[in-house]
C-alpha cells in the first residue's frame, strides 16, 4: 500500500537546532507560515493559559461553600476584599470566561490547523498568512484578556448566581472592562478567521477523489464546528458591539429589562451554542482515537458523521433557552430542542462502544477514548438526580450549572484533547508523546473531571446548605488543581517532543476508509 | 510502507479557496447584523411587556424614513452594479467590469454617507433610552458591513485593472459581491426592525 506524504508533513518536522542565532530562531517562528509550526506555538499558548486557568477555578471551586453560605469573607483565599482587587466573582468570571472562551475553543483550533491539512492530503491550509494573523491576533487577545483582569477596578464579573456586577452604563468608562471588550473581541475575531480557514480547507483542498464523507472523524468535527462557528462568533461579536456602545456612549443596555436574557446569549457561555459547541472536536477526536486503535471505521458507516453534525446544529437551539443560570443548563424538562442533543451524543457512545469491540491496540489515548463516555453519563446522571431533586433555581441551580458547565465544556473537552494531542502527536510533532507523559496526562484529567463534578453535585443536592463542607471544597479543589495538572503535563510533553526530530507516524494522514479498502 | 509526495494543491474543484472565505466571511457580517438585530427585537419585546402602553421609539425622535429607504436604494444599485461587474468580467469585458465595480464603490461610499447622516441626527437626543443603544448599534453593524462592502469592490477594481481577475478566475471578483449583497442584506434587518418597531 502506498502512503501519500504531503511535503509540509516532512517538512515541518526539521527542528531549530540549538545553538542557532536568537535572532534567526525568532524570525522564523513570527515569519513563519508553516501551519504545524505555527499550530503548535498556538497549542503550546492555548496549554499554559488553560493551566493558570484551572488552578485558579481550584481555588475558586474551593471557596464555592464559603459562597453558598454568604461567607466569604473569613476565608484565607479569594475574600471579598474590595483592595485586593481579586474578588471571588471576578476570579470566577476569569477562570470560566477563560477557560472555554480563550483556552477550549482556540485549542481545538489550533489542534485541527495543525491536523486537518495532514488528514486530507494538503500540504497546508488554504490560507497560510491567515493562519499566522490567527495566531498572533490570539496572543494579542489573550495578553489583553489577563491585563484587563490585572487592572485594579477590573472588569464586570458574574457572581455565583450569574449576575453581572460592577458594570456601569455611561462615563467615567471603565478601562477594564474596555480591555476585556477588546480581548475577547480580539480572540473571538482570530477564532472566527481560524474557522473560516479550516472551513475553507476542509472543502477545497481535498486530496483528489477524497469526498467530504471519508475524511477522517477528527477533520469532519473540525469542519462541522468551522462552520457552526461561522454562523455563532459573529453574534457574540454583535454583543461585545452592544456592550462597548454601552459603556461609550451612556446607553442604558445593562440596565434594560431583558438584558439579562440578552447578556446571556451574547456573552456568557451558559446559553450560547458554543458551550455545546467546544464538544464537537472533543466527539471527533474521541472517534478519531477509536478509529487508530481499533484499525477499524466506526460502526455504522458515515453514521457517526451525521450524529456529529445533528449534534452541532442542535447547539444553535441554545440561544431560545432562558437566561438565568437556573434554567439554562441541560435539564431535560427545561429546554427540549437544546436537550435534544443528548440523542446524537448518547448514540455516538453507543457507535463508540461497539465499534471498540474486538481487537485493541491499547496506549493512553484510548483511556480518553473510555473515559470521555464515561464523564458523558456522569454528566446524564447528574442531570437525572438534579432533575429529579428538584434543585432550588438560584444557589442550588447555580453551583450545580457551575459543575455542569465545567464537566461539559471544560473537563470532557479537555480529556479529549490532552488524549487527541497523545493520539495524533506523531502526525502533529513529528514522535509520540512519551507514553507515561501521556498516560499520567490523560488520568489527571478524567480525575479532574470525576472529581469535579462529583463536588460540585454533592455541594447543590445537599440538604443543610448552611453547614460548611470542607471535604467537598477540598475535592472540587483537587479536581481543578488535576485539571490544571492534565493540561500542564501535556504542555510539558508538547515542549519535549517538539525539542526532537521524529519520523512522521503516516497512519493519520490517510483518510480512514481508503485504509480498509 | 513507501511514502510519495502528494500534490501541493488540489485543482479542478468546482469551489475555489477564495469564493469559499467570501460566503463564509459573508455569513458572518449577516449573522452579526442578525445579533445586533435579535437582540434590538427582544429588548423592544422585553420592554413593551414590562411597560405596556409605552412607545419602545419615541415619537419625538427623528427618524428619516426617506434617508433610510435611500440607503436601501443605494445599496441595491450597488448589488446590481457588481452583479453587472461579474456578468461582463465572465465575458471578458474588463472595462464593463471596471465600471461595475467603480460604480458600486461610489454607491457604497454614498450610503456610508447617509448612514452617518443618519446617525447625526440621532446623537445626543434622549440618549439614555435603550433603542437609542440598539439603534446605535444596528446603524454600526450596517455601516461596518458598508465598509466591507467598499473594500472587497476597492479590492474587485484593482484585480480587474491588473488583470488578476479574468473569466477563467472570476472567483475574488464573485466574492466581492457576496459581501455586497450581504451589506444590503443587513440593512434590510436594520431597515425593517427599525421601521417596524417605530
Amino acid at each position: 500500500m502506498s502512503i501519500t506524504v504531503s511535503p509540509a508533513t516532512t517538512a515541518a518536522v526539521e527542528q531549530t537546532a540549538f545553538g542557532d542565532d536568537a535572532i534567526d530562531v525568532v524570525e522564523s517562528w513570527v515569519a513563519s507560515t508553516d501551519h504545524r509550526r505555527l499550530g503548535r506555538l498556538h497549542l503550546g499558548a492555548t496549554l499554559l493559559l488553560g493551566t493558570v486557568g484551572a488552578v485558579l477555578f481550584a481555588f475558586v471551586a474551593q471557596r464555592v461553600d464559603a459562597a453558598v453560605r454568604g461567607d466569604l469573607g473569613t476565608g484565607r483565599w479569594l475574600g471579598e476584599s474590595a483592595d485586593a482587587g481579586f474578588s471571588f466573582g471576578r476570579v470566577l468570571s476569569f477562570a470560566q470566561q477563560g477557560l472555554i472562551v480563550v483556552v477550549v475553543a482556540p485549542m481545538f483550533l489550533a489542534l485541527a490547523s495543525i491536523v486537518v491539512p495532514g488528514q486530507i492530503g494538503a500540504s497546508r491550509l488554504a490560507f497560510p498568512r491567515l493562519h499566522a494573523f490567527v495566531v498572533w491576533s490570539y496572543a494579542v487577545g489573550a495578553a489583553l484578556f489577563v491585563t484587563s483582569y490585572l487592572v485594579v477596578d477590573g472588569p464586570p464579573s458574574v457572581d455565583l448566581l450569574g449576575s453581572v456586577s460592577g458594570l456601569t452604563s455611561g462615563k467615567p468608562v471603565n478601562k477594564a472592562t474596555d480591555l476585556l471588550v477588546a480581548s475577547l473581541a480580539v480572540v473571538a475575531f482570530s477564532t472566527l478567521l481560524g474557522a473560516i480557514n479550516i472551513f475553507t480547507t476542509v472543502l477545497t483542498h481535498r486530496r483528489a477523489g477524497l469526498s467530504l464523507e471519508q475524511v477522517r472523524p477528527f477533520t469532519w468535527a473540525s469542519f462541522v464546528t468551522a462552520a457552526v462557528s461561522i454562523l455563532t462568533i459573529p453574534v457574540h461579536l454583535s454583543g461585545l458591539l452592544l456592550l462597548y456602545i454601552d459603556q461609550h456612549f451612556g446607553g442604558t443596555f445593562a440596565l434594560t429589562d431583558g438584558s439579562e436574557v440578552i447578556w446571556s446569549h451574547m456573552l456568557r457561555f451558559t446559553t450560547r451554542p458554543e458551550m455545546y459547541l467546544v464538544l464537537i472536536p472533543a466527539l471527533g477526536l474521541v472517534g478519531e482515537i477509536v478509529v487508530s486503535r481499533t484499525g477499524r471505521s466506526l460502526l455504522g458507516g458515515h453514521v457517526a458523521s451525521y450524529l456529529v453534525a445533528t449534534a452541532a446544529a442542535l447547539s444553535l437551539f441554545a440561544w431560545l433557552g432562558g437566561a438565568t443560570s437556573g434554567d439554562s443548563f441541560i435539564q431535560p424538562t427545561n429546554r427540549w430542542f437544546t436537550s435534544l442533543i443528548v440523542l446524537p451524543v448518547g448514540m455516538l457512545v453507543l457507535v463508540w462502544l461497539g465499534s471498540l469491540a474486538g481487537g485493541l491496540r491499547p496506549d493512553a489515548s484510548l483511556l480518553g477514548a473510555v473515559g470521555v463516555p464515561l464523564l458523558l453519563v456522569l454528566a446524564a446522571v447528574n442531570v437525572l438526580v438534579a432533575a429529579a431533586r428538584s434543585l432550588d433555581a438560584s444557589t442550588q441551580g447555580a453551583v450545580w450549572t457551575i459543575g455542569q458547565v465545567v464537566l461539559l465544556a471544560v473537563a470532557i473537552p479537555a480529556l479529549a484533547g490532552v488524549a487527541g494531542i497523545s493520539e495524533l502527536s506523531p502526525l502533529a510533532l513529528g514522535r509520540s508523546l512519551a507514553r507515561p507523559i501521556a498516560g499520567l496526562a490523560t488520568l489527571a484529567a478524567l480525575g479532574g473531571g470525576v472529581l469535579t463534578v462529583v463536588g460540585f453535585a454533592a455541594l447543590a443536592n445537599r440538604d443543610d446548605q448552611s453547614s460548611s463542607a470542607p471535604a467537598l471544597s477540598a475535592i472540587m479543589m483537587l479536581g481543578g488543581l488535576l485539571l490544571a495538572a492534565a493540561l500542564g503535563i501535556t504542555l510539558l510533553g508538547l515542549l519535549s517532543a517538539s525539542r526532537t526530530t521524529g519520523s512522521t507516524d503516516a497512519a493519520h494522514l490517510l483518510p480512514f476508509s481508503e485504509e480498509t479498502n | 510502507m513507501a511514502t510519495t509526495p502528494a500534490p501541493a494543491t488540489v485543482t479542478g474543484r468546482a469551489t475555489t479557496p477564495t469564493l469559499v472565505a467570501c460566503l463564509a466571511g459573508s455569513a458572518a457580517v449577516v449573522m452579526t447584523g442578525a445579533g445586533v438585530g435579535g437582540a434590538y427585537a427582544y429588548t423592544r419585546y422585553a420592554l413593551r411587556r414590562a411597560n405596556p402602553g409605552e412607545p419602545f421609539f419615541p415619537s419625538s425622535m427623528p427618524f428619516n424614513n426617506y434617508a433610510a429607504f435611500i440607503v436601501f436604494a443605494t445599496f441595491g444599485l450597488a448589488s446590481l452594479a457588481v452583479g453587472w461587474a461579474i456578468t461582463s468580467l465572465r465575458v471578458g469585458n474588463r472595462r464593463w467590469a471596471g465600471g461595475g465595480f467603480g460604480f458600486a464603490i461610489l454607491a457604497n461610499l454614498a450610503a456610508a454617507n447617509i448612514i452617518w447622516f443618519i446617525g447625526n441626527q440621532w446623537e445626543g437626543a434622549a440618549n439614555a433610552l435603550p433603542w437609542w443603544l440598539h439603534s446605535y448599534a444596528l446603524l454600526s453593524v450596517a455601516g461596518a458591513s458598508c465598509a466591507i462592502a467598499l473594500g472587497a469592490s476597492v479590492l474587485g477594481l484593482a484585480r480587474v485593472i491588473t488583470a488578476q481577475s479574468t473569466p477563467e478566475e472570476p472567483h475574488a471578483a464573485i466574492g466581492a459581491a457576496w459581501f455586497q449583497h450581504s451589506a444590503l442584506v443587513v440593512w434590510t434587518i436594520v431597515y425593517s426592525l427599525i421601521f417596524l418597531y417605530k
